[in-house]
């Protein structure tokens, strides 16, 4: 699968929806906008929560069926405005630890009831290239109509850049991609005699609040987390990675049996990986804590601690097939044991 | 009361050699859930229900038979620290990350065992210290987990037939009696605070003279030394208390006595912001009256216990610490004294006895105007 | 305000984890003003209040929250020679360091010593000590002394006074948060329209311990959170590191360390303060957590309104505030609630 054009307008398109972390809610919701035009038709209900998770729901209409989740993180690392008069400057607070040095002099756009609009540029006010941070950030801005207080958020312009045939550099803000997984599973997955539970989850580089609410929302039996996973043992390129704990949060050999045997009965090759990052932020944790048996699954991206993610697209479309076949496998499972 | 150790001393010995056998690094739970099940089943039948729970904790209920009765959780965490594979190298060596915190300075050339497909031993290796690069330093300095091994002895074409990516590995299980009743080996955290509610289950159940007024439920559970998750699902139970019962510091040579419990000086009981004082001073209290030795330490903002995620999980549970001091924890010689595991034991039968009483005076010390058909589920 | 009732406030002993005395001090308070009250499993108070106007349309759920712990020591262990040693919480050892101390129910007086500055190396007196080499003299001679007394095991807070200070500032220790205990109490007194819950709870300075059970137990719609919050706009400090200002009037945050607040509340409380001819403020420097992260996050996560009073020096023995910041939060309380039910 190469980077044709509708992949990439796709792609383009998911990430030129702003979702920084913290400015969703239920009203503004432009995540929600976006899963409501593509899954109204193939999901029974789609709401956003207060905290601005998304979940769209396809269910099996039995009663007291079992519950099964998909979890993307939706935000993106970005910036508030936290205080634009004691210095006659607009001083930006960073929000999910934004590159801060790859950032300097981009555009940027104010979020405003789920529409960015064209502020001006990012600058820090340190020459010192290591201190280039949080207490020295600012948006110039030449706009005298600008309307900018402080609790507006800020993102920066910094689109995926496409190269090769299945090559993209997510920009370093974001592990948004794994929205699109989620589509496309709910697209192409149909019915099953379990609730099926796609879950957007707002303020996860806050501390993966967004999950916890979701977490309690939903209570799932089964729920399987998409991440971004740092080459090292594992290679970009070399299919999608199942992984057996997210640091504090660790994944159920039943599920990730189940995810190993879907990848293996669907003839893809996948990697292995027993822990994606040491002292990140657990998506699964917070599902655990509500008794829910969780699993990962994964693309290898470099260069993620420099403030991009490059990944192969293929390792992306390996992982939503996987994802897809283990809720097809399960179906037939509890077909069996009826 | 006459403590008559003599007669449990054997007994204390094979119940914690039967539960150390089994390995249970956290993550692994539900794999050895129901052998461990059995393995309690066969030994007291003081429990009249059991069930594995989603993350691979079991709960063992004995249910009194009177309606409405007050329920008391005692619980004791069913993971240990451990490893977890992560590259399968050339020369059959593997590559592990640590689940849970691990003492590295133990691990040069100790032995370890693999959970895969089989069960395989293998030796801890890292490259020898005159032999290392660059750095003087370097010998002075712990090599990081990721620069250590475990040997196996297999060729990489024969282990990986065995061993996959994210199987778990622990220490290799070697029992030893020291002298003094002083008993060691692995997993003492958290297996030999289960023996000590399993012992009090047994004695209870043959105490003819015991009035059962209240439900016992004993969880043993999942994932105390990554996430309290298995802790936390306990809140909805909605025990009127829980005892929770995990190992705690022994007095050891550069050890300051404010974190420490002596071995052998009796049960230790902790106060500390996260734990109830109400069901904390009961516990002391009843040691106090049936002269069962007790230690006690002050544990200034949390313990480092499942109580934590106990104690306000849902709508919260009021919680005590009731531990087993114990020497080199998290290592493959962790040391208890046997006394102290059966002073724990004679406390919580004893507890059992007062705890409906406790129970029923702080309810109503907590209501002051009654919040009928306000919030919909008063408790 | 009332500032007597803020004075007795400030007084009680409430260390994270030993709440009874100034939780049973605000039980008595309220009694009279509650039509529910009880303790929660976990030790929080709540009560649950009438309006004026009975139950908000579609049973919404209004939720006035603060927190009555304060930070302070407990007493770990008695050494041989009758001096205490002791753990604290929520402080930075720069703050406690040769202050006097009251143990336990007895207001037990005692010191945290420190070694004569004369008698130090030249280089030790330039470091910040470190907390283990500190310990709790009581004058006792002997460990049996202070057994005897019982205060193993017991909580210990500073010993200060409350005062008027200034033109109109207050200094007293636990001004976090027993201003917006003071405040809750103010407005249970005064009356709301609609029914609502208020909770006086435990453990915050923890990490916001007591507010998840109350998030469990009464799942509300919307929640206001009552803090403190710290001011940096000392001497020297500018810009946006000042974050709020004593005297700029009532903080209204629209974020913080633990929690987004909902934006649309932000907005119109802000509003409802112009309107209202309110002074308020908001916070330019992100940092700090209070019970709003629990509110946002736990059964299911509710929209949540934060107001606070600029104070400087918070968690230490002598925090200070002015009353025309407390007035203004008073004010902007009960002018948030009167419209609760449309917000």
């Amino acid at each position: 699968m190469s980077i044709n054009t509708e992949n990439r307008k796709k792609i383009e398109k998911l990430y030129s929806i702003k979702t920084v972390s913290g400015s969703l809610d239920k009203k503004n919701n432009s995540m929600y906008e976006y899963v409501k035009k593509e899954l109204s038709d193939f999901c029974d209900d789609i709401f956003a929560d207060d905290i601005g998770n998304v979940i769209a729901v396809k269910r099996s209409g039995a009663e007291n069926a079992e519950k099964i989740a998909l979890i993307a993180a939706a935000d993106e690392a970005g910036f508030v405005a936290a205080d634009t008069k004691s210095e006659g400057k607009i001083r930006l607070h960073g929000i999910g630890n934004p590159f801060y040095a790859r950032l300097c002099g981009r555009e940027a756009f104010q979020i405003e009831k789920g529409k960015s609009i064209y502020r001006g540029v990012l600058l820090s006010d340190s020459s010192d290239t290591d201190k280039i941070g949080e207490d020295s950030f600012y948006l110039e801005t030449e706009d005298k109509n600008r309307d900018i207080s402080e609790g507006d958020f800020i993102c920066a312009d910094d689109p995926p850049v496409f190269f090769g045939d299945n090559g993209i550099c997510l920009n370093g803000l974001s592990s948004k991609i794994f929205c699109l997984s989620l589509i496309d599973i709910a697209k192409c997955a149909g019915s099953f005699s379990f609730d099926v539970y796609y879950i957007f989850a707002a303020q996860h580089l806050l501390g993966a609040r967004g999950e916890k609410c979701a977490a309690y929302t939903v209570g799932a039996d089964i729920a399987i987390a998409f991440k971004l996973i740092p080459e090292g043992r594992t290679k970009t390129g070399a299919g999608p990675v199942i992984a057996f704990s997210d640091g504090r949060g660790r994944c159920s050999d039943y599920v990730t049996g189940g995810l190993e045997e879907a990848a293996e009965g669907i003839g893809i090759s996948y990697q292995l990986c027993a822990e994606t990052e040491k002292d990140e932020i657990s998506m699964i944790a917070p599902f655990i804590s509500e008794g829910t048996k969780t699993g990962i699954i994964g693309i290898s991206a470099s260069n993620k601690k420099v403030g991009t993610s490059k990944c192969d697209l293929r390792d992306l479309r390996g992982a939503a097939a996987a994802a897809c076949a283990f809720l097809i496998f399960s179906d037939e499972k509890s077909e069996e044991n009826r | 009361m006459k403590l008559d150790i003599e007669v449990y001393t054997e007994e204390i010995k094979k119940l914690y050699r039967m539960l150390a056998e089994i390995p249970a690094v956290s993550g692994k739970e539900e794999c050895y859930a129901e052998k461990m099940r059995q393995t309690v089943l066969m030994y007291t039948d003081f429990f009249d229900k059991s069930e594995i729970l989603a993350g691979g904790g079991l709960l063992f209920t004995h249910s009194c038979g009177v309606p409405n009765a007050r329920k008391l959780l005692i619980d004791a965490h069913f993971d240990t620290v451990g490893f977890i594979v992560s590259e399968i190298l050339d020369g059959g060596f593997v590559r592990v990350e640590a689940v849970g915190g691990i003492d590295r300075r133990l691990l040069f050339a100790s032995e370890a065992e693999i959970y895969g497909r089989k069960t395989i031993k293998g030796v801890f290796v890292s490259t020898p210290p005159h032999l290392s690069k660059k750095d003087k330093d370097a010998e002075k300095k712990l090599p990081p987990l990721s620069e250590m091994f475990i040997d196996t002895g297999y060729t990489k074409e024969e282990l990986c037939d065995i061993v996959s990516v994210g199987d778990a590995c622990g220490f290799t299980f070697s029992y030893k009696e020291l002298r003094n009743g002083i008993i060691c080996g692995r997993s003492m955290d958290d297996r030999i605070c289960a023996v000590a509610v399993l012992l009090a289950a047994k004695i209870t159940s043959e105490d003819k003279n015991y009035v059962d007024k209240c439900d016992i439920i004993f969880s043993f559970s999942s994932a105390e030394e990554v996430n309290g998750s298995g802790g936390a699902v306990l809140g909805r139970l909605l025990a009127d208390g829980a005892v929770v019962m995990d190992v705690n510091f022994g007095r050891d040579y550069e050890i300051a006595p404010q974190e420490s419990y002596i071995l052998g000086e009796g049960c230790g009981v902790s106060y500390s912001c996260t734990t109830s004082r109400a069901l904390t001073d009961a516990l002391v209290s009843c040691a106090e009256k049936s002269e069962i030795p007790l230690q006690k330490m002050v544990e200034p903002k949390s313990t480092g216990t499942n109580a934590n995620y106990i104690s306000n999980a849902y709508l919260g549970t009021p919680c005590a610490v009731l531990s087993i001091p114990e020497k080199y924890m998290h290592t493959a010689v962790e040391a208890v004294d046997i006394k102290d595991v059966y002073s724990c034991a004679k406390l919580l039968c004893e507890f059992f006895k007062v705890f409906p009483e406790f129970a029923d005076n702080f309810e109503k010390s907590r209501k002051i105007i009654p919040m009928e058909g306000v919030l919909g589920n008063e408790l | 305000m009332n500032y007597e009732l803020l004075k007795d406030l400030c007084q009680k002993s409430g260390v994270s984890g030993y709440e009874s005395e100034v939780l049973k001090f605000i039980e008595e308070r309220i009694r009279q003003y509650s039509d529910g009250l009880e303790y929660d499993r976990a030790g929080n108070l709540i009560a649950y209040k009438k309006g004026r106007l009975g139950k908000c349309e579609n049973n919404k759920r209004i939720l006035y929250s603060c927190h009555a712990d304060e930070v302070g020591f407990v007493i770990t262990h008695i050494e041989d020679d009758g001096r205490l040693l002791f753990e604290q919480i929520g402080m930075s050892v720069l703050v406690y360091t040769g202050r006097q101390v009251l143990i336990g129910k007895k207001k037990i007086p005692g010191i945290i010593a420190v070694k004569p500055v004369h008698l130090l190396e030249k280089e030790e007196s330039e470091k910040i000590p470190e907390h283990k080499s500190l310990f709790i003299d009581i004058g006792a001679k002997s460990r049996e002394e202070a057994e005897e007394l019982g205060v193993y095991a017991d909580y210990a807070v500073f010993d200060s006074g409350y005062e008027e200070l200034g033109s109109g500032m207050i200094k007293a220790k636990a001004l976090d948060d027993r201003a917006g205990c003071a405040m809750l109490i103010s407005l249970m007194e005064r009356g709301i329209e609609h029914d609502g819950y208020f909770a006086f709870c435990v453990g915050e300075e923890l990490g916001l311990r007591g507010s998840q059970t109350v998030a469990e137990r009464i799942k509300p719609d919307l929640c206001i959170n009552l803090e403190c919050t710290t001011a940096g706009d000392v001497y020297g400090v500018t810009g946006s590191q000042r974050t709020c200002l004593v005297g700029g009037g009532a903080v209204v945050p629209f974020m913080d360390g633990s929690a987004v607040y909902s934006a649309d509340l932000y907005r119109k409380a802000r509003a409802i303060a112009e309107k209202k001819g309110i002074i308020c403020q908001t916070k330019t420097k992100i940092a700090g957590g209070t019970d709003a992260g629990s509110y946002t996050r736990i059964a299911g996560g509710c929209r949540t309104l934060g107001l606070a009073v600029p104070t400087r020096y918070i968690h230490s023995a002598c925090s200070i505030a002015k009353k025309s910041d407390i007035d203004e939060v008073e004010k902007l309380l009960f002018a948030v609630s009167d419209e609760a039910a449309g917000l």
